[in-house]
């Protein structure tokens, strides 16, 4: 290969080339973005939270087909949801995202553990969480750790349980309970978040168990980067219960929950079936009248219209914390202010013919207490945002789920939707105790226009330099 | 000797600048976009992040300069280098990407894109129709996003299918691109096979422990932007990534050093389109990658063996 750098106009341009480089990473210059993934539409009027999806408006918007995958790919509880269908408008003040995903087995009565440890008679699935461990791992009982007790099959032993998988070992903690199916299979009671970090670090982990008594919550959550630049992780991780946690003889370096993103933050507004759905029947939290009950929330309620909300997370490099002053799920991010702020997202959630369809609705300013912890969202700007879609009867939870891969952007334009004939239809076979849906949207009259106008220019583009070169 | 064939006659200057960013920027920058969830501790991770963005920014300012370049041989260049350089100053005006102006040019940059693959391949010889599937795969690529970006639909197809014949097809391109029995070729064989060998090492364990295999699952679709819709094709893409840089190390040795430096740019950002390319750049990457990967290709063009064969056909007809 032949690198004649003796030429002087060569020599130049390549040094030109590197403190250009240079300098834009310095400044850290934004390189030119493709259109929003997702726009959301101006319209006029309001969300009907108690139908979700109803409004006039959302049937001139097309929906955006999302594909979700694996937050842990090869676990068989881990992207079980394909894709999610996206929607979204503003009307002024309010911001409105619609969502709708297949769910076959929706998870009603299941408690959010957290919300569950709130209240004392709290009983029925997804109080605690049960892991399932690889096909393969099999366990001892070290009788040599005389102080350390463990629970087999619901008897209790005296000594160490020891994990083993293809060589490699996990002591267990004291106090630790397992279930060994019939097939050999260990089940895992009560696991703590610093363990599931092990598990997992170890290859151990295959996944949450649950079966048709013994399941979780359904959730979906919306993250919001709150950082500077274009964010390139949309992950947490896994880890203790703050950095640097000790943990039976172990150290974990990383905070679970916390964003990988570094030198970044995210809010999160996670909607949970068994905590935040204004559904009385279904909902065990709101059947328990749990979250009008200031004396175990910690919490005023604040929400006269009595809805559905979605509840407000923050995350950074240190930690996923709550953002209000309790601390119901996570560690609360203020000790004072914050007046209404879990409360402050509302959804109306609806399950349909095997679907989920859930709305958030949000006002677009925060009060200036919130600000650190959730988007202030104006026109003009981009927001990266990303999804996550939770099925609990399936074994889905926590950091178990269904995600996009990486942030999409999301933008407010100015225009409303054009209309357009994009329709959602369900069917249901004989043969399947489930429905599908099967979504349908024509292209919109501006996307078409697009389409030609783009490919009309690019044509004319070619033919003139045909014609230049021609010549 | 004008300035501007001066800096052509130094091309191999600038590919070698674009090669060197390229592979940096996806070492550091791209390849950094793994899931949290993996239990990896990189070390001197934020310092390796900036030097990827230095490069990422390299990658830009001389793929463009490239691609203007390469215009003499293929003229739809002209047009892509344009399209980069007007995504640079857009990016200066507020709002630039909610305009419906914005939507044109993606789909102009789609058109362009697609042109400039079939302009390459008609002005290669007939042994480039072994690249036909690395064509596809571009093309696939630029249509999965502007499906998702513009249409908004995500576009489910089978990525890796497409991938593993478009490695096929290369490797047989390399094998016979030049002379087939020369010290070069031997020599471009034997790299081949000792870069592939340990990732073939890598796969058997893979496919045999199944930690390593919920390991490359979080690490490989997501540093290449690939979605596996069945998660234990995983050895596949393992293999698909080792044969990847096999072959860009055999085009290297062989002496065709634009088409391992193409197949590069094409391999680590084709597939980022599926999720829809976040940023122009890599929309526009992996078409300048075609362009360069049949740009050292040697005789008769196709275009030209298709006019003479209509030419011919019309004189039969015309002294029948």
């Amino acid at each position: 290969m032949s690198l004649k750098l003796s030429s002087k106009a060569t020599i130049a341009i390549v040094v030109a080339l590197m403190l250009f480089s240079v300098v834009m990473a310095f400044e850290n210059v934004s390189l030119a973005q493709t259109s929003p993934q997702i726009p959301v539409y101006k319209v006029v009027g309001s969300a009907d939270l108690s139908n979700p999806g109803t409004a006039s408006y959302w049937n001139n918007i097309p929906w955006i087909n999302i594909s979700l995958t694996a937050n842990i790919p090869n676990a068989p509880t881990s992207g079980l949801t394909h894709y999610l269908l996206v929607k979204a408008v503003w009307n002024g003040s309010w911001l409105f995202i619609l969502e709708e995903w297949p769910s076959p087995n929706p998870a009603y009565n299941a408690w959010s553990a957290a919300a569950g440890a709130l209240y004392p008679s709290a009983s029925g699935p997804g109080l605690f969480r049960i892991i399932e461990l690889t096909p393969g791992t099999t366990y001892t009982v070290e009788n040599n750790y005389t102080n350390y007790v463990s629970i087999v099959n619901g008897k209790q032993v005296t000594g160490r349980i020891v994990f083993n998988y293809s060589g490699i070992t996990l002591p267990a903690p004291n106090g630790t309970q397992i279930y060994v199916m019939p097939n050999g299979t260990i089940l895992l009671y009560h696991s703590l978040r610093p363990m599931e970090e092990l598990l997992y670090s170890d290859g151990m982990f295959y996944g949450y168990y649950a079966n048709s008594t013994w399941y979780y919550p359904d959730r979906a959550a919306i993250m919001w980067y709150l950082g500077s630049g274009t964010p390139t992780k949309d992950g947490m991780y896994i880890g203790g219960k703050y950095p640097g946690q000790q943990f039976d003889g172990f150290t974990l370096k990383d905070a679970g929950g916390s964003l990988v993103q570094q030198g970044g933050s995210a809010n999160i507004w996670m909607w949970v079936s068994g905590a935040t759905w204004n559904n009385a029947t279904y909902d065990p939290a709101f059947k328990a009248n749990l979250w009008e009950n200031e004396s175990l929330t910690g919490l005023p309620y604040v929400d006269p219209g009595d809805h559905g909300f979605a509840v407000p997370l923050y995350t950074n490099n240190t930690n996923m914390y709550e953002v209000d002053t309790s601390g119901i799920w996570y560690a609360p991010v203020a000790s004072s202010g914050l007046n209404g702020s879990l409360f402050f997202i509302w959804t109306g959630a609806k399950y349909v013919d095997g679907n989920w369809i859930i709305e958030f609705a949000r006002p677009l300013a925060v009060p200036p207490a919130y600000e650190p912890y959730m988007p202030n969202i104006t026109v003009g700007k981009t927001y990266y945002v990303a999804f996550a879609v939770w099925q609990g009867p399936l074994g889905e939870t926590l950091f178990d789920k269904s995600i996009t891969p990486s942030f999409l952007t999301l933008q407010l334009v100015t225009t409303p939707p054009t209309t357009t004939t994009s329709t959602t239809s369900t069917s249901t076979t004989s043969t399947s105790t489930t429905s599908a849906p099967s979504v349908s949207s024509s292209i919109p009259s501006t996307t078409l226009d697009v389409t030609l106008v783009g490919v009309v220019i690019a044509i004319v583009a070619l033919i003139a330099l045909y014609v230049v070169y021609r010549r | 000797m004008s300035l501007f064939r001066e800096i052509k006659g130094n091309f191999n200057v600038f590919l070698a600048i674009l090669g060197i960013s390229s592979f940096f920027q996806f070492a550091f920058k791209e390849a950094f976009m793994y899931p949290s969830v993996l239990p990896l501790n990189v070390p001197y991770e934020s310092q390796l992040e900036e030097l990827g963005n230095v490069f990422f920014y390299l990658y830009f300012l001389s793929m463009t300069f490239v691609s203007f370049l390469l215009g003499n041989k293929y003229r739809v260049m002209y047009l892509v280098g344009f399209s980069l350089v007007a995504s640079f100053l857009a990016s200066f005006v507020p709002g630039y990407n909610l305009s419906p102006l914005w939507y044109y040019f993606e789909v102009f940059i789609g058109v362009i894109g697609i042109a400039l693959v079939l302009e390459s391949l008609l002005r290669s010889s007939i042994r480039s129709l072994l690249l036909v599937p690395s064509a596809l795969l571009v093309v696939v690529g630029v249509i999965a996003s502007i499906s998702l970006n513009v249409y908004h639909q995500a576009l489910f197809a089978n990525y890796l299918a497409l991938y593993l014949a478009s490695l096929v097809g290369f490797l047989l391109y390399l094998v016979i691109w030049r002379k087939i029995k020369s010290v070069r070729s031997y020599a471009g064989l034997g790299v081949f096979l000792l870069i592939l060998v340990p990732f073939l090492f890598l796969e058997k364990q893979v496919a045999e422990n199944r930690y390593m295999e919920m390991l490359m699952n979080m690490i490989l679709p997501s540093v290449l932007g690939i979605d596996l819709y069945n998660p234990f094709q995983i050895v596949y893409l393992v293999f698909a990534m080792g044969m990847s840089f096999a072959l860009v190390f055999m085009a290297l040795v062989k002496g065709n050093y634009a088409a391992g430096i193409g197949y590069l740019m094409l391999f680590s950002t084709v597939f980022l389109g599926i999720e829809g390319y976040l940023l122009v750049v890599y929309m526009l990457s992996p078409v300048v990658g075609f362009g360069l990967m049949t740009y050292a290709d040697e005789g008769k063009p196709l275009w030209y063996l298709a006019r003479g064969k209509l030419v011919q056909r019309v004189k039969d007809k015309s002294s029948q």
